[in-house]
């Protein structure tokens, strides 16, 4: 019976968050942006999650992952169909400038940070478990929220521009933050008693595989759905079939889903014609993919709780602000230092500027793919991190308050 | 003018997928699967899922619905339509099939697995109610209501004589008889709803079969549970057959949560305006798991479901039960590929002189009993010539009530007989169904 309550409860609130009701409160409060969308379910996932009411745990957890399955390959979907051979071309010098700074400031960062946190809060790791956090790490700094809607709208053309470069640039490093996670989780993984260790043959080897089974499903994708229209019967069923098949080829080459996802989606994207059905499926479900992400990253991520391990929560709450407060002092210094060429044609001193502080999603989804694999506890606690500094990072966009620019 | 013919030219000359591409598709996933598991088990030092149980529940969704609908599309090239190429898909990945043949090593999903693919299987049974229910709507039931009760009550009647002295011919029990002779009375209301979605516009003819497979169903759901009390009575031997009033407890709260449920639905979509896709997944969801929860039959809530709130408010679930429909073909892809994978066929096999007998006095007396219903209410000369061949197939209820034989009585050494026969003869069906009705459904026009 509780089986079926929590069904409906979760049926009542997803029917909620998407009514015409919690729309109109989203546009009415700007702050709505910082707390609602994905974060209420996250808070949703927290509560009925093993950590909190229990609800969803053992037998109830084990018959909805597959569905975590799927939501993962799903994102990877998502970011990969953005590799549009016309929208490849379009990236200006600018923006290539800007994207190459903060992915190697971003990783020489990771590889430091690393070995600091290791010291700190992990002191007898092994090497092969640094490589992985140094992965995983990378993966988080890379990158930035694409959203700028909630940071004030301008409709002055530099501000425009400014937006487009900060969403395409959200875009692109969303492709080398999973590549670097992926390639990371692959090479350093655990073994069967538990210990992490460094395999780069075997990890290499499963890549090959998921890859060859990638392009054959792909390839297949695209003949059958370059006849299907928008809205598509069939459209569905293929995208549906395929995501099911990439997912559970990943997870047998002990992979996540979230680069077999991406490489499908920019094999598709990639394509002679555009698959007009599918991205229209693919965009319109994004949010539904988004929340159901945010879902299972609160049923599965760890905050260390209890008077005993305090030390624990001081630790993880100083690593989180340490890295808000860096993504605070640099996220805007390498913008302004790739962005000094067209300095007249964006608008460096709006709102909007302030985006690249904030923590991207994608790395919610990033380390949910490390939880499934990870059997130590450490991804949970990761995860949890994350999610604390998505949101510091978040409020630390509107401190210290940004002056009024006029508007044009 | 020549601009907007232009279009359409390119179009009708792009070239579309054939039949070798289809096939190339098929055998490339299953070779893809077979490879992945070959070389899983053959490398060392590849990382591991902490999710492997999850991993090969989507992994074989993924196959069952992408490998179902390519061999429903080629199966489709030669004229059978796709359902029949679902359930071979079924057959053929099915443990069933290997296990005949001595090759129980070749199965690509084997018994354990298949149970892994319950969730999805009621999922798509509560979905099919859904559309079934949506198919049929008040003033058609209305106008036609004497003919579907004609032709429903013409068949059972032909069906439970015929079927019930054959089976006393072979059996020899008058009780056996008549169980048997109930089952083969059902249809299959998940078969006429998926040929009714595979026509672009569906015709009154296919609504008239769809619309009295449902009432048949329901009507025989009760009476095969008033038999088994009666059999149970009879009977010396210890059951687990439930009070009458339980039976009719069941049937009626199917019906009436289905009823109540349509009303919270439309209050709820009349608010929704976007995520229709998530919306109805989750009512499906909620559905199947609350039926299971309270012990009621998922499909005729469902069917009361989709029925009562087409119903009640016809435009207001307009947007629900369209993505209803756009789903339908992968519930369709999972769920015949699934019964294909649950046939016997070894039971098929053993018993196949009387399976013949006992499917071709079915067939007769469906033929007999619909052809004469069909002159009485004065339907169209093609109706009437061809309205039989669509209440041959037998599935998901046929096989529900076929099981309920060894639940109700665990202790009789006739069940396990009777059981086998009546799976026999609903395999049979199952196969050749589809292809009649398909038949049926072209060689009638279209009310036009």
């Amino acid at each position: 019976m509780t089986n079926s309550i929590f069904w409906l409860a979760l049926g009542v609130v997803i029917l909620v968050a998407g009514s015409r009701w919690t729309e109109r409160i989203r546009r009415r409060f700007p702050i709505s942006n910082v707390l609602g969308g994905g974060w209420a379910l996250l808070a949703l996932g927290i509560a009925v999650g093993p950590r909190g009411a229990g609800v969803l745990d053992g037998e109830r957890l084990a018959q909805v992952q597959p569905i975590l399955l799927v939501l993962l390959t799903w994102s990877g979907v998502v970011v990969g169909l953005q590799c549009q051979a016309a929208l490849v071309r379009a990236i200006p010098i600018a923006l290539w400038r800007w994207i190459t700074l903060d992915l190697t400031i971003s990783i020489l960062l990771s590889v430091a940070a690393a070995g600091l946190i290791a010291r700190i809060w992990q002191p007898n790791s092994p090497a092969a478990a640094q490589i992985l956090l140094t992965g995983i790490l990378g993966a988080i700094a890379i990158g930035w929220n694409p959203e700028t809607r909630s940071l004030g709208i301008r409709s002055d053309a530099p501000a425009m521009r400014l937006a487009v470069l900060v969403q395409s640039g959200a875009g692109a490093l969303a492709v080398f933050s999973i590549v670097i996670a992926s390639l990371a989780l692959q090479c350093a993984h655990q073994d069967f008693s538990g210990a992490v260790i460094f395999a780069p043959y075997g990890g290499m080897v499963a890549l090959a595989m998921e890859i060859g089974a990638v392009i054959v499903v792909s390839l297949g994708a695209y003949g059958i759905l370059r006849d299907s229209r928008e809205d598509d019967a069939r459209t569905t069923l293929i995208v549906i079939g395929a995501l099911c098949l990439l997912s559970g080829i990943a997870v047998t080459f002990g992979g996540t889903g979230l680069l077999t996802g991406m490489l499908f989606g920019a094999m598709i994207g990639l394509g002679r014609r555009r698959l007009r059905g599918l991205e229209h499926l693919i965009s319109y479900s994004e949010p539904i993919v988004a929340s159901g992400c945010f879902f299972f990253a609160g049923i599965t991520l760890a905050f260390p709780g209890g008077t005993a391990k305090f030390g624990s929560v001081l630790i993880v709450g100083a690593i989180a602000l340490s890295l808000a407060i860096a993504r605070r002092v640099l996220k805007p210094l390498i913008m302004n230092v790739a962005l000094s060429n067209v300095r007249e044609s964006v608008a460096l001193d709006s709102p909007i500027a302030r985006a690249p502080i904030r923590q991207a999603p994608l790395t919610i989804v990033v380390l949910l793919a490390f939880a499934i694999q990870d059997s130590s506890g450490l991804a949970d606690q990761l995860l949890g991190l994350a999610v604390l500094l998505s949101l510091i990072s978040t409020l630390s966009t509107f401190w210290p308050r940004p002056k009024k620019s006029p508007v044009l | 003018m020549k601009r907007s013919i232009r279009p359409l030219q390119n179009r009708k000359d792009r070239p579309r997928f054939g039949a070798i591409f289809l096939a190339t598709a098929l055998i490339c996933l299953i070779g893809l699967i077979l490879i992945s598991r070959e070389l899983r088990m053959g490398i060392v030092g590849i990382p591991q899922s902490n999710l492997p149980a999850a991993g090969e529940t989507v992994l074989l969704l993924g196959v069952i619905i992408l490998g179902s609908w390519l061999s429903g599309r080629l199966i489709r090239r030669v004229g059978l339509p796709p359902i029949t190429g679902q359930l071979m898909f079924g057959v053929f990945i099915g443990p069933s099939f290997w296990s005949w043949v001595n090759r129980p090593e070749m199965t690509l999903i084997n018994a354990s697995q298949l149970v892994s693919l319950q969730g999805p299987e009621s999922l798509a049974v509560v979905m099919i109610g859904l559309v079934a229910g949506a198919e049929i709507d008040w003033p058609f039931l209305h106008k036609k209501l004497r003919v579907i009760v004609t032709l429903a009550l013409g068949q059972i009647f032909f069906v439970v004589i015929g079927v019930g002295l054959i089976s006393f011919v072979f059996l020899d029990s008058i009780a056996q008889a008549v169980v048997l002779a109930t089952i083969a009375a059902t249809c299959s209301s998940a078969v006429s709803v998926a040929l009714l979605r595979e026509m672009r516009h569906p015709t009154d003819f296919a609504r008239l079969l769809l619309a009295t497979t449902v009432a048949k169903d329901l009507c025989l759901v009760l009476t095969f549970s008033v038999v088994l009390f009666f059999v149970a009575a009879s009977s010396s031997a210890t059951t687990t057959h439930q009070d009458w009033y339980r039976v009719i407890l069941h049937l009626a709260g199917s019906i009436g949560v289905g009823i109540a449920l349509a009303y919270p639905l439309r209050w709820a979509l009349a608010r929704i305006e976007r995520r229709m896709t998530a919306v109805v997944l989750l009512t499906a969801i909620c559905v199947a798991i609350f039926c299971s929860t309270i012990g009621i039959a998922p499909l005729i809530t469902a069917l009361t479901l989709g029925y009562t709130a087409r119903n009640v408010a016809p435009l207001t679930t307009i947007s629900f039960f369209a993505t209803a429909r756009r789903l339908f073909l992968a519930v369709c892809c999972v769920f015949f590929a699934s019964a294909g994978a649950h046939l016997d066929l070894a039971a098929l096999t053993a018993n196949w002189g009387v399976v013949f007998a006992i499917s071709a006095v079915r067939l007769a007396a469906i033929w007999t009993g619909v052809t004469i219903a069909a002159r009485v209410n004065g339907l169209s000369l093609e109706a009437t010539r061809w309205a039989w061949a669509g209440f041959i197939p037998q599935a998901g209820i046929s096989l529900a009530l076929a099981a309920q034989i060894a639940v109700e009585f665990p202790n009789e050494k006739w069940v396990s007989s009777l059981a086998t026969i009546a799976v026999a003869c609903i395999t049979l069906n199952e196969m050749i169904g589809p292809i009649l009705m398909r038949i049926a459904l072209h060689k009638v026009p279209s009310d036009k």
